[in-house]
């Protein structure tokens, strides 16, 4: 009986761990003999290589301490093929239905794209971006501790097109505190 | 994209200035077409322009080979030797990128002292890179801006004017 409970707890704590980032996993797994989709994983193991740099100035560190807390990431691209519409529809139908929640969306004449996040006491442990159109189609999930206004800062140094979108997420925090400020002024 | 790549694996970390043997093992049983050893004074070299970025992330390299082979004479099995014989030695699976037109794993040992081997092959060339050191990765952002303005001498583009 003791090694019953010991073994469905187990089994439990495994689940509880796969089921973490399994979507994008899936989606990876998937594309992965496509040649058409470029595939890209990070460990966390690569991520603790940067903890040990000393800091220039304070950009750096905040780069670093983004870094340091991130345990891995994973990229499915290709830029030319044909159906990225429906690859892109497919995809946030398939990652918004396994307990993600959006956090931006930008449509413009050319592509699609949307951000999608994971939160577990309070904290983000996932960010998914899901770009498609215009013959192109990425995802990008990086998982770990993720603070979003670090983010773009760390996307400067991946050199990752599509991220900057979320320096918006930083300019709409900001109006929304100095629209606080002018209430708090009023009164 | 591919200097950039270059770049972050020149600017990774080091200490030990051994040089590992499943990649000598590997070298000698495979001619090299070029082959390129840097040390902290030859790394500066390639920066013409003295970018102070640039010497900041190189800062703890040590010590970096870089062995570029046809692609020929380097079968799928003896690839998958060298990723045995790293895994042998400690080294972890870090990275990975599978495209149309390359392949490409990152191996690592060591967190204060990393060394770091990048195996990329494409139906071209077979490309060796060991990194004993580390590279700063904050300083990537600036240093792209650099490359941009071409103020490096691309040691791999020499190559491919003299063939």
């Amino acid at each position: 009986m003791k090694n019953l409970i010991i073994i469905l707890i187990t089994v439990c704590i495994c689940f509880t761990a796969s089921a973490q980032n399994d979507v994008v996993t899936k989606l990876f797994n998937d594309y992965y003999d496509d040649e058409n989709f470029t595939k890209i994983s990070v460990s966390s193991k690569m991520f603790e290589l940067f903890t040990e740099i000393e800091p220039g100035d304070e950009d750096e560190q905040e780069i670093l301490e983004a870094v340091s807390k991130l345990k891995g990431l994973k990229v499915i691209a290709a830029d030319s093929i044909g159906n990225s519409g429906q690859l892109y529809t497919n995809a946030v139908k398939k990652i918004s239905g396994n307990g993600y929640e959006e956090l931006m969306e930008v449509k413009d004449a050319k592509e699609d794209m949307k951000f999608m996040i994971k939160e577990k006491d309070g904290i983000i442990d996932e960010l998914v971006m899901v770009v498609g159109g215009n013959k192109s189609f990425f995802i990008l999930s990086l998982y770990g501790e993720i603070d979003l206004k670090k983010i773009s800062k760390l996307s400067k140094s991946m050199n990752v097109k599509g991220m900057e979108y979320l320096k918006q997420l930083d300019d709409s925090d900001g109006k929304e505190k100095n629209k606080e400020k002018d209430k708090d002024k009023s009164k | 994209m591919k200097n950039v790549l270059l770049c972050i694996f020149l600017s990774i970390s080091i200490h030990s200035l051994a040089q590992n043997r499943a990649v000598t093992e590997f070298r000698e049983t495979h001619e090299a077409a070029l082959s390129l050893y840097f040390y902290p004074s030859t790394l500066r070299m390639i920066n013409l322009e003295r970018n102070m970025e640039f010497d900041e992330m190189i800062r703890d390299i040590k010590k970096a080979r870089f062995f570029k082979m046809d692609s020929g004479a380097v079968h799928n099995e003896d690839i998958l030797k060298l990723d045995n014989r790293l895994r042998e030695e400690g080294f972890e699976e870090v990275m990975f990128m599978k495209s149309k037109d390359m392949d490409l794993k990152v191996w690592g040992v060591g967190k204060r002292n990393p060394v770091l081997i990048i195996i990329s092959k494409s139906d071209a060339d077979v490309m060796l890179l060991e990194v004993n050191g580390m590279i700063n990765i904050a300083k990537i952002p600036k240093l792209t801006e650099s490359f941009n303005q071409n103020s490096f001498l691309d040691v791999l583009n020499l190559y491919e004017k003299k063939n």
